[in-house]
């Protein structure tokens, strides 16, 4: 550890009094932030959008070596899942490693993107304890975190960034625990909004998330026979009455707080002008498009609900191809390209695209060596941060070696070890969020074990 | 009425397609007009009407008067002994009526329509939701690439229901050897390493099969709760390398009746190869070098696959873990989410043991599981912990068992229910399910470490877009909807008909049918002061007014 990381470290320990890593150390901190009404750096509207890519994203098929040697030996490592030098589309990152790289050849929009400098990739991210190099990993030295490869453990501890704990929230909520009721001026909406179902990114100890379709917030429609005012006024009755149960309680308090964002939403969106640009068809059963449009809708009516901060989570699904590989993951690629460049078209228009950053994230990227068509769960892999305030058109971290035994990886089936903790790539986002120097212990607890809370992909004011 | 039932079930058997709408059930309301209005309590009733309304709840896909008034008399013991001998149930039939049928297709709706018929009309209900519950264990989906599988995943869903009570062990094994498991989870096809290829054996199964469908990732007491080291850290069951001996262990898995020179190309239609029969191997593919497995049991090399999958399925079999994380998840399904490690403990016990030395008697697990103190005694409904979210079509199927509900062409038009309530049979989004066992609903309940799975598709999205859902169907029940859409479920509101203006008798008889007599004092004043006041003449129609807003109330979504 050198100096700098020692005093950063004292520094967290003072501030936080200890207790920090407890659930109940943290609790207690959210409520004194609350109490103390801490304020968000920085003026004006800031978004996150996450982008989650379901199942574990092969990163090494998104940015391909394409220099003569570097791709005869990934190719050799890839055998049948290899994507030919030819066919990946060029970019001309500054930080290549003396390397020449190219783009999965679905991704254009992102390319397009990456060469206005508007998307940067950061290389190379994973869910991590401590810092770890290979012979620490073969020889045990430094801890792990616990069930890697299993998507639903790595899934979770991408959300969390508390990956060698049972951490019950995840880095958004935490966020919104401690600024929410300072920042926003409708405290009745969270701070997080899923446009995907539950997700443990934005679980807050205080403030939960809250859920949209990809069509909006529903209304109950129950005026249309009989007597519906009186049945709606019953209902009411009936959720609102406290219950001793904590089922039942728990589940009269969504249905509440359904019933009473509803007349708000709705009524934003429908008065809202509509946004022109056009959102691509999808392939396959995913709805990444529809489910963008709506988070750039709710955007497009962010004052008129009250939010001056928000992050939005969103999924894409069909990135599992232990099977079919090249096939299905050129849908994937196709898929999110699509959805990601009308997103970036759609905040130009709304001229929010300083103001909104969309990230990726995934499981976990994917075995370099192939089954037999398909691909098996891996460990590190890159992102795409897309965005007018990113610091873009180039790559941060380092790009992995993919050859025959390679330093990179684990065992001989190229699971890749990262060298970018998820904590890192989470504070450098939510600095530019807002988040203070000193509250970004808060929010990511392991910070301190890892090298940087600013990657530098972020134009952080 | 039970007369017609086992009609339509023959019918069903019979592919029998002469009346209507061609599909292999042609039951219409009309001809189901519930005989027995309203049946009387047996003499001397072996248990009270709300202990048999709620002990139907946990069981069946819904309790409704007849069954109430059935397992008063027999009781509970017998009523499982009835229940597990009645013939079982199937879909191969309905879909091999559609497949026959020149003018029909053969979609995942013909297979939705004969999941929603099995499960609301199916007399095996005990069977039936067993074989919902495995289904969401042993997790195969049409929601990707098994999206043509019509007779594979029917007959998928026929072999938990057959194996439902049977031997953990044989269900591990059939469900390991299924085409569609192995298409789903990569074992089918799955090939040993080629050093030319450079290609290694798919993980996948391997990995699903040891966290999610056996033992989990921790090591566990008997009584579900974490075996924890002297860091108070959980203790993984497996590593990497494990999974790796494992994935070996599964490789040579083809079509039933490939010839051995066609690995690759052997396809059903072909001479001998079946696309619905067990898997079975061809040894050239397996890889014979020696596996080390779970507790580091070594597996010699040499072997067939054959061998070396007894000897895995054994092992997994063998695991300590496997009588408690396949148990709490059970009660978890049927009874609690949060059952106390003592409960846990004796439901693992008999999965141990079944009292004769058998290990994995799923019978006797059940057993074990409904007749236990925890979920028989009523004491235990104050508690503010117990009890469980229903599984959002477990409440639809609630209301249409309660109010026997047929639809004019005796379909069930439910194609996409996964739209509106999150879940579809055999239709989860991933190998996860729609829930995960240990999800917790942020807040008091976990604050309280307790967990809450169905809560992880519940949201304020879903809570409206189900409401929505009990709107229409308990609005079908009037005549004016009738012909709304001909292949929905309409409710049957005789009874209620008969009593509607009586508001005490019409809320006793329906807080027996859905509230298992739980209904609390708030909940029945405030809806008998809203249907005394509703301004509507219409009878039905105040009639489902009432049954939509208790269809949605939080006394009911919650099972106690």
């Amino acid at each position: 550890m050198n100096r700098r990381k020692f005093l950063n470290r004292s520094i967290y320990s003072t501030l936080l009094a200890g207790g920090m890593c407890s659930a109940g150390g943290m609790l207690q901190l959210a409520k004194a932030a609350s109490l103390d009404n801490r304020h968000l750096l920085g003026t004006g509207y800031k978004a996150l959008v996450c982008v989650f890519m379901d199942g574990g994203n092969d990163s090494a098929n998104m940015v391909v070596p394409r220099g003569a040697a570097e791709h005869a030996a990934y190719a050799q490592v890839r055998g049948d899942l290899a994507l030919n030098a030819g066919d990946v589309l060029p970019i001309s990152p500054a930080n290549n490693g003396g390397r020449q790289w190219g783009l999965h050849p679905e991704l254009t929009g992102i390319q397009s993107l990456f060469n206005q400098g508007r998307a940067a990739l950061v290389s190379n991210i994973g869910s991590l304890a401590y810092p770890i190099t290979q012979e620490e990993y073969n020889n045990g030295s430094v801890p792990i975190p616990p069930n890697l490869f299993s998507h639903s453990d790595q899934q979770v501890q991408w959300q969390t960034s508390v990956a060698d704990q049972a951490s019950l929230s995840g880095w958004a909520g935490r966020i919104a625990d401690l600024y929410h009721n300072s920042v926003n001026n409708n405290n009745s909406l969270s701070m997080n909004i899923s446009i995907a179902g539950n997700n443990t990114l934005q679980v807050g100890e205080l403030i939960n998330q809250y859920h949209l379709t990809n069509q909006g917030s529903v209304s109950l429609n129950d005026t249309f026979w009989g007597d519906g005012d009186n049945r709606l006024a019953a209902l009411q009755t009936l959720l609102q009455e406290p219950q001793s149960n904590l089922f039942q309680q728990g589940y009269a308090d969504i249905f509440n707080r359904s019933i009473e964002l509803d007349s708000v939403i709705s009524a934003a969106l429908a008065g809202a002008s509509p946004i022109t640009t056009a959102f691509p068809e999808q392939v396959g059963w995913n709805t990444l498009s529809e489910q963008l449009e709506m988070v750039a809708n709710m955007i497009n009516v962010q004052s008129t609900i009250g939010m001056n901060r928000q992050v939005f989570f969103v999924r894409v699904g069909g990135f599992d191809n232990h099977d079919n590989h090249l096939a299905d993951h050129a849908i994937g690629m196709q898929n999110i390209d699509g959805a990601i460049s009308a997103f970036y078209d759609a905040m130009i228009e709304l001229n929010m695209e300083n103001n909104v950053t969309l990230f990726t994230a995934s499981d976990f990227s994917r075995t370099w060596i192939s089954n037999g068509q398909g691909s098996d769960h891996g460990w590190g892999g890159s992102h795409f941060v897309i965005g007018g305030d990113v610091n873009g058109g180039d790559f941060y971290g380092d790009m992995p070696i993919i050859e025959p035994g390679s330093i990179n990886a684990i065992s001989d089936h190229g699971r890749c070890i990262p060298t970018i903790a998820v904590d890192e790539y989470g504070a450098t986002l939510a600095r530019w969020f807002g988040v203070a120097n000193g509250q970004i212990a808060d929010v990511f607890p392991n910070i301190g074990r890892f090298n940087s809370s600013d990657l530098g992909f972020m134009n952080i004011t | 009425m039970k007369n017609i039932r086992h009609l339509l079930i023959l019918l069903c058997g019979m592919g029998w397609s002469s009346m209507g709408l061609t599909y292999c059930w042609s039951d219409t309301i009309f001809k189901s007009n519930i005989e027995n209005l309203f049946p009387g309590a047996p003499g001397s009733p072996a248990l009270s009407e709300n202990d048999a309304s709620r002990f139907l709840n946990q069981t069946t896909f819904g309790a409704k008067l007849s069954e109430i008034r059935h397992l008063q008399g027999v009781g509970i013991d017998n009523w499982l002994d009835e229940q597990i001998s009645l013939p079982v149930t199937l879909q191969e039939p309905c879909m091999q009526a559609v497949l026959d049928d020149p003018d029909l297709p053969l979609y995942q709706n013909s297979r939705q329509e004969s999941w929603f018929l099995n499960s609301a009309e199916g007399e095996d209900q005990f069977r039936q939701r067993m074989a919902f519950a495995w289904s969401q264990l042993f997790v195969v989906s049409d929601q990707g690439s098994l999206g043509n599988e019509v007779m594979g995943l029917a007959k998928y869903y026929d072999m938990l229901a057959l194996n439902a009570f049977g031997n953990y062990r044989d269900l591990l094994e059939d469900v390991t050897k299924n085409t569609m498991m192995g298409f789903y989870l990569g074992m089918f096809r799955n090939a040993k390493a080629d050093p030319v290829a450079g290609t290694q054996p798919d993980e996948n199964y391997a990995r699903e099969v040891l966290q999610l469908f056996s033992i989990g990732l921790h090591q566990l007491n008997m009584d579900g709760t974490e075996i924890l080291d002297i860091d108070d850290n959980p203790i993984p069951t497996y590593d990497q390398t494990v999974i790796e001996n494992f994935a070996r262990v599964f490789t040579g898995w083809n079509y039933a009746g490939c010839p051995d020179n066609n690995w690759e190309w052997c396809h059903p239609g072909q001479d001998e190869v079946d696309g619905y029969a067990p898997m079975e191997p061809i040894e050239a593919y397996h890889d014979t070098d020696p596996k080390t497995l779970l507790n580091g049991q070594l597996v010699p090399g040499g072997q067939t696959a054959q061998q070396d999958l007894d000897a895995a399925l054994d092992n997994i079999f063998n695991h300590p873990n496997v009588p408690p994380f396949i148990s709490k998840q059970l009660i978890q399904r049927f009874v609690t989410s949060n059952p106390s490690p003592a409960y846990v403990l004796r439901v693992s016990n008999v999965f141990a043991n079944n009292g004769s030395g058998v290990r994995g008697d799923m019978e006797a697990v059940m057993r074990a599981i409904l007749t236990d103190d925890e979920a028989r005694n009523n004491s235990f409904i104050t508690q503010p912990a117990y009890g469980k979210l229903k599984e959002p079509l477990i409440r639809y199927l609630n209301i249409l068992r309660a109010f026997e509900a047929r639809s004019p062409t005796g379909r069930y038009g439910n194609w996409n229910p996964e739209f509106a309530y999150l879940q579809r049979a055999l239709g989860s989004p991933s190998v996860f399910n729609f829930y995960k066992p240990g999800f917790q609903l942020p807040g008091p309940i976990r604050d309280q470490g307790l967990v809450s799975p169905e809560f992880q598709i519940t949201s304020e999205t879903t809570v409206v877009t189900i409401g929505n859902e009990m709107n229409q169907a308990t609005n079908r029940g009037h005549h004016l909807y009738n012909h709304w859409n001909d292949s929905m479920p309409l409710l049957q509101l005789q009874r209620e008909l008969l009593i509607h203006d009586d508001t005490n008798a019409l809320l006793d008889h329906l807080d027996l049918l859905l509230f298992a007599g739980q209904m609390s004092a708030h909940t029945r004043t405030t809806v008998a002061n809203m249907y005394d006041n509703l301004e509507d003449d219409d009878a039905v129609e105040r009639i489902a007014s009432l049954l939509y807003v208790l269809s949605l109330s939080p006394e009911f979504v919650i099972q106690r």
